[in-house]
């Protein structure tokens, strides 16, 4: 009798053993795609270094609930078709558990595979379009929409500059109306998405608005649309492409006299930016969803120290707040895998992964809890619920001052407006 | 057959706990030393003849590394990511691509391992790139993206410009071992 409870202790420890065993092996599979050749590398490839080096932190400081991820990142040179493709080997093959998206164009033309399918979807395309959930119920952005930033940014230079500059003031003074033109590639999605909301802003405010300047993505030049744009004698101009082509066009602006002051979309607004348009990046106004590389905030600490420890062959006064933002990617999507997995969504008790049908639902409703969340890094509150996948509200507008960032104003859209923002905004 | 059974429960233990101990034991003799990743050379994978745009051509290329395990023990390659730039000018390199692979390599201890990354560049994205990562250098430089392209397409056969990889960076035993690494080729 005794000899059998002994063997019965045994046999326990060892299912035990092998059990816990198992726990450890259970890995938390994610895909992530990300344009690293293509014609948004300028700030893709950061994005890139930054998700790897967020993914060990996470996996350095327990996982999802003691389990790693495994993260299959691929360059998909922002060809839609390619990532069109890789989506389906993450799906079918690696069977991730979500993904981490880029561009505009490939996650809108994947938005409907997506919500059919029900896989969690983050990307770094803070297209409205996407934050609807009766219509996109599984895409989810972890920075401010585009439009929110757009309208944010006209607004900002509105109340700071038109207002209370004297550049302004001889023109405030006759009564004119501010003139407003968009600089953007007319026929890449991510650029052209926030100019219905921008133009509606703009009208709001009471701006007069002129003709829109199609400026490709890989412009060295843009004298032309420079001079065309002059003939309006615009006082501000939205920039909606990354950050190359917005440099070309801020420095052609200056060197052609054209006048006007500048805002930009979080996409064009970084620390290339002041290298690239050099003396003609003073002044220039922009979106940040996040803090900078490197400024005095929590846990940037940690950014930068798995920056060196990472990608040591990469000098950090080369990095940008593109590694920032990938944190506040990869942090958001933890916070819901882990709020998830505590729901018992993810894995049986055996460690194994619980089926699609399971999983995704959890995930999509774990991030449907976020309360003014934030990991730190400058990052405002985030808030999403069922009926609302915009994180939210504020939005901070820097200048750009000795070569310098600082803050200009932070723009709450549903306090000043919140019937438009709850009514009227939302999708679009 | 108290003490027997004592005995036995005892022994049971130690075996378990041994085997637990087993598995996470550090390595005897020192600590473990970081493998070295060399490349060995570029080879043109796969070659399909220049035609200007709207053509689309790709070129294939494998990278071929020599993975070496100093130690006395196994490692286990498991992430592989690098940079990869062509020479336009003498000494001007431009950045194309990053490639990143994920197959686990286990390298026994005292042995190299050769390791080949395959990567696609293609003839209509190289000048995109080059302009959005690097156009104030191209224009400095006085070259035109499409001109380069072309040049770099005809020439890779005879290697007659650099071939660089930078901020390579590989990846050991669930991260433990970091190991960053640069190559060129030709070799000069």
């Amino acid at each position: 009798m005794m000899r059998k409870r002994i063997w019965s202790v045994v046999w326990l420890l060892l299912l035990l053993a092998m059990g816990s065993e198992a726990v450890a092996q259970s890995v938390v599979k994610m895909g992530s795609l990300n344009d690293m050749t293509g014609p948004t590398s300028d700030v893709g490839k950061d994005i890139a270094l930054g998700m790897r080096e967020a993914v060990q932190y996470v996996n350095d400081t327990g996982g999802i609930n003691g389990k790693p991820i495994k993260l299959f990142l691929y360059d998909y040179g922002y060809r839609v078709p390619e990532a069109i493709t890789t989506y389906k080997r993450f799906r079918d093959f690696d069977k991730v558990v979500a993904v981490w998206g880029w561009g505009t164009g490939d996650t809108e033309a994947l938005s409907p595979t997506v919500n059919a399918d029900k896989m969690p979807y983050l990307s770094h395309s803070f297209s409205s379009h996407l934050t609807d959930p009766k219509k996109t119920p599984y895409n989810f952005v972890y920075g401010t929409d585009y439009s929110s930033n757009a309208r944010a940014a006209i607004t900002a230079w509105y109340d700071e500059i038109w207002l209370k500059d004297p550049k302004f003031k001889a023109d405030r003074e006759k009564g004119m109306k501010p003139r407003f033109v968009a600089f953007y590639g007319w026929p890449v999605p991510y650029a052209s998405a926030p100019i219905k909301a921008i133009k509606d802003q703009a009208t709001l405010l009471g701006f007069e608005i002129g003709s829109d300047q199609d400026v490709p993505l890989t412009a060295l030049d843009t004298k032309s649309q420079v001079l065309a744009a002059k003939n309006f004698g615009p006082h501000l101009v939205w920039h909606g492409n990354t950050t190359m082509s917005v440099a070309t066009a801020i420095k052609d602006a200056s060197a052609l006299g054209l006048g006007a002051d500048h805002i930009v979309n979080n996409w064009g607004y970084d620390e290339n930016l002041i290298k690239l348009a050099g003396p003609a990046s003073e002044r220039v106004m922009g979106a940040a969803v996040n803090a900078f590389f490197g400024e005095k905030v929590p846990l940037m600490d940690k950014v930068m120290e798995y920056a060196k420890r990472m990608n040591p062959g990469v000098p950090l006064e080369n990095r940008l707040i593109r590694t920032v933002q990938s944190w506040v990617d990869v942090l958001m999507m933890r916070e819901a895998l882990v709020r998830a997995d505590k729901a018992g969504k993810l894995f049986d008790k055996d460690g194994k992964d619980l089926p699609r049908e399971v999983r995704s639902p959890g995930v999509k409703e774990a991030f449907e809890t976020l309360r003014e969340w934030t990991p730190g890094l400058g990052r405002p509150p985030v808030t999403i619920t069922p009926t609302d996948h915009r994180p939210g509200p504020l939005v901070r507008i820097y200048i750009i001052k000795d070569k310098k960032f600082a803050l200009l104003k932070e723009v709450d859209l549903k306090k000043r407006w919140p019937d438009k923002w709850e009514k009227e905004w939302l999708g679009w | 057959m108290r003490t027997r059974d004592t005995k036995l429960v005892v022994f049971l233990l130690i075996v378990l706990l041994a085997a637990a101990g087993c598995a996470t034991m550090p390595m005897a003799g020192g600590p473990a030393q970081p493998p070295q990743v060399k490349l060995e050379r570029v080879e043109v994978a796969s070659y399909f003849a220049y035609a200007a745009p709207p053509a689309r051509v790709p070129l294939v290329l494998a990278f071929v590394y020599n993975v070496s395990n100093p130690n006395d023990f196994p490692v286990a390659l498991e992430e592989m990511k690098f940079t990869v730039s062509f020479e336009a000018k003498p000494g001007e390199y431009f950045a194309l691509n990053t490639p990143v692979v994920y197959e686990t390599m286990h390298i026994p201890g005292k042995t190299t391992n050769q390791l080949r990354v395959t990567a696609v560049l293609d003839s209509l994205i190289v000048p995109g790139n080059l302009a959005v990562t690097s156009g104030t250098r191209v224009i400095a430089l006085g070259l035109k993206p499409g001109d380069v392209v072309k040049e770099w397409w005809e020439k890779i056969g005879d290697f007659s410009f650099g071939v660089k990889v930078t901020e390579g960076v590989a990846i050991f035993n669930g991260a433990s071992m970091v190991v960053s690494f640069e190559g060129s080729f030709p070799k000069k």
